[in-house]
């Protein structure tokens, strides 16, 4: 029989509303409130020893504080399974039950599961350390969600394999699963693309990010009052690359001096990319960064200047969130340099 | 390309700012065309 502690905040554990969202953790035996359909829909296969009650606002007041007493409880009672929630939309609930669930199956190494709806801002905090169970918006949806949650956590306990999110009905956590299919990536690709044409329901088999949109930048005014700089994620670094600055996966940039008018860049400079053909660069690093033209522009005064530095990067399988770090980091050096616009050179 | 607002094509994946086939001194015109419309773009108003 399977011994399961069940975590819930002050409103679904019976204690109070908003008033008492500042109660400290506690615990109390057997099931409350959602507790005891839990219990139902566990059907003789296991038990709701514990419930641990904690008010959402101390919860996300004092996290590490409030996280710590949890574990505590919850390691006293010591279950096999861990269910949080679920929190619906219920913001502060949300990400208590997304903590809990993360730091019980890091420290405790317990099978952990919640719900939550798809709007509630625990799921994209949690949703890549934690299974999260897709729920209604409102506790109308409290039994068919607890009945998921259960079937999932009985899977997760048995250690039975975990199919995809959208047949086990929790959020997407980013991992990718390499499997074999029956048919060649061209005919599912023209699959697809048919249902797309005759406006059938079809799904990709790969995913882009979507909502990053940023606003553009308003127009420069006068250029020949401009500090103009170039950025590159086409890997150009000085020969023998001293900050050794990763051809692939990258994780780093490197502010390096621009070659002059005067001398040769050839030799000087190489390209690490390895993502295209760099020879051609390797031949002359102008055709990467046009400094040639943009000196000559701003010796006769169609630029005020060419920033001194340029930056570099390798945009070669980088992850989305280096780049935008990286993209961040370079931005803040470039308003530094005293940069009004951006040649960004992309391979 | 992710996220970008004024983007220009260039000479190619493996010279953006280069046409190798041309003469050095064709090429550097080649490149200074680009670097004007690159420029160009900059003076341009964009709408979200």
């Amino acid at each position: 029989m399977l011994r399961i502690v069940h975590y819930l905040n002050q409103f679904f554990g019976q204690i109070g509303g908003e008033e008492k969202a500042s109660i400290p953790p506690e615990m109390k035996d057997g099931p409350i409130g959602p507790g005891f359909i839990l219990q139902e829909e566990l059907k003789g296969r296991g038990k709701v020893v514990a419930t641990i009650i904690c008010g959402d606002d101390y919860f996300c007041n004092n996290m590490e504080k409030a996280i710590e007493e949890v574990l505590l409880l919850i390691q006293s009672k010591n279950p096999e399974v861990l269910i949080a929630g679920p929190a619906f939309n219920s913001g502060r609930y949300g990400i208590a039950c997304g903590e809990v669930c993360r730091r019980v199956n890091k420290e405790l190494g317990i099978p952990c599961i919640t719900g939550m709806y798809k709007e509630n801002p625990g799921v994209e905090i949690y949703r890549k350390s934690i299974y999260i169970i897709e729920t209604l918006s409102s506790v109308i949806g409290m039994k068919d969600s607890l009945s998921k949650m259960v079937e999932f956590a009985i899977k997760l306990s048995e250690g039975k394999p975990i199919g995809s999110p959208e047949e086990e009905g929790y959020f997407k956590r980013g991992v990718r699963k390499n499997v074999f299919s029956e048919r060649l990536a061209s005919e599912r690709a023209i699959d697809i693309l048919m249902a797309k044409l005759s406006g059938v329901q079809f799904s990709t088999e790969v995913s882009n990010s979507v909502g990053m949109k940023s606003k553009p930048a308003p127009p420069i005014g006068d250029l020949s009052n401009a500090q103009i700089a170039l950025v590159t994620e086409g890997g150009l670094v000085p020969k023998g690359n001293p900050d050794r600055i990763e051809g692939a996966r990258c994780t780093k940039f490197g502010r390096y001096p621009i070659w002059g008018k005067e001398g040769s860049p050839i030799g000087q400079f190489e390209c690490i990319h390895r993502g295209f053909n760099v020879s051609f660069v390797n031949e002359d690093p102008n055709r990467l960064l046009p400094i040639d033209v943009l000196l000559d522009m701003e010796a006769n005064g169609m630029i005020r200047r060419l920033s001194p530095f340029f930056y570099s990067t390798c945009g070669c399988g980088t992850f989305i969130n280096e780049a935008k770090r990286i993209g961040r980091e370079i931005t803040k050096n470039l308003k530094k340099d005293g940069t009004d616009a951006v040649i960004l050179v992309a391979t | 390309m992710m996220n970008v607002n004024r983007i220009l094509i260039g000479g190619g994946i493996n010279h953006p700012f280069g046409s190798p086939e041309l003469t050095p001194s064709e090429e550097k015109e080649f490149r200074k065309g680009l670097v004007e419309k690159a420029l160009n773009t900059l003076k341009c108003n964009v709408r979200d």
